[in-house]
């Protein structure tokens, strides 16, 4: 028994290691998307941790919302995101929702929420947690009747709540 | 002087049962000139036994004897064998991480090398907006449509929700 306990030690400091090197910056896209990033059809957005840093900065007037209220609402939860990748396509809207719900792994991105309207636009919400937060918020949007297939992965400590309030303020 | 006393001592010494006082008279006897030619011989033995008495040993001897004996079994330098005997768990771990790390380090970059896992790494770099404002601009669009489209499956739940208690009022 004593002498397996270093060996075991040893195993599981390796383990610890390699998943948290793992961890650091894991994204959704880069895991199932790297086709449509390099693919001409989709337009691709990236939002780095070093901008985000530097919202803070900035003057929230660039914003141009309606009141400071509203502003706050946005940079409360830019405070929170590391990264912010997007994926849409015009083209072959259908096709892709169904190719990208197929290669999400389940197991590790729980759907939150799936919408399906009556025009055949669809919605999912995809989380990945660790430790019991949520370390990335996928947002998949497409379906049949859609015009857009829109894909975007929120990576940071997000908080629902706050995203539901920012469409409230905003509808104000 | 009294030969067959004498005859009879030295008989007694070398079958080793004279007493001490005996043995000083033989010594006292052969210090003496010996005339008995038989009894020469024995006069070397004895004055070489008296001379040997006189020596006296330095002061301290059993002292350092002792001490250089003790230092000898503490600081004896450790034969090469002995250090690897003491070593070899210390070899054997340290042999166990280096096989673990670079056994992950083959399996990490294997996988990076991997075409089914798809080319390199993305270059995300070249997607990211060109000022800090317009980054925030498009976080704010990005993080607005997903509050507007949590918003929307939540209070279309909401609806389902009410309209099933309506139901269930009628049915009642």
């Amino acid at each position: 028994m004593l002498r397996i306990k270093p060996v075991l030690f040893t195993l599981l400091l390796a383990g610890i290691a390699l998943s948290a090197a793992a961890q650091t910056d894991a994204n959704a896209i880069d895991k199932y998307f790297q086709q449509y990033v390099n693919d001409n059809r989709f337009s691709v957005v990236y939002i780095s941790p070093k901008l985000f840093q530097m919202f803070g900065k900035l003057d929230v007037g660039v914003l141009d919302m309606d009141n400071d209220t509203e502003a706050q609402a946005v940079m409360d939860m830019i405070k929170d995101l590391r990264g912010l990748r997007i994926l849409t396509t015009d083209e072959n809207v259908a096709e892709f929702y169904k190719e990208a719900k197929a290669k999400i792994n389940t197991k590790e991105y729980e759907t939150l929420m799936t919408v399906r309207e009556k025009d055949g636009n669809q919605v999912e919400f995809l989380v990945r947690e660790a430790d019991n937060k949520i370390a990335e918020l996928l947002l998949l949007a497409g379906g049949p009747g859609a015009d857009e297939f829109v894909l975007m992965s929120f990576v940071g400590l997000l908080d629902l709540n706050k995203i539901s309030r920012l469409a409230k303020e905003m509808e104000k | 002087m009294n030969n067959p006393f004498i005859r009879e001592l030295l008989d007694k010494y070398f079958r080793g049962e004279t007493t001490l006082e005996e043995e000083k008279t033989l010594r006292e006897f052969f210090s003496r000139d010996v005339a008995d030619p038989d009894l020469k011989p024995y006069q070397e033995l004895f004055s070489f036994f008296q001379i040997e008495q006189l020596q006296q040993p330095s002061e301290g001897l059993e002292e350092r004897f002792f001490e250089q004996l003790s230092k000898r079994e503490t600081s004896e330098p450790k034969r090469p064998e002995a250090i690897l005997r003491t070593l070899r768990p210390w070899l054997v771990r340290a042999a166990m991480v280096a096989f673990l790390l670079i056994g992950s380090w083959w399996i990490y970059t294997r996988n990076e090398m991997n075409p089914a896992t798809e080319t390199a790494a993305i270059d995300w770099s070249k997607y990211e907006p060109e000022t800090p404002e317009e980054a925030l601009r498009i976080t704010k669009e990005a993080l607005g449509k997903a509050s507007r489209h949590l918003n929307k499956g939540t209070s279309m739940a909401m609806e389902e929700m009410n309209l099933m208690g309506e139901m269930g009022k009628v049915l009642h």
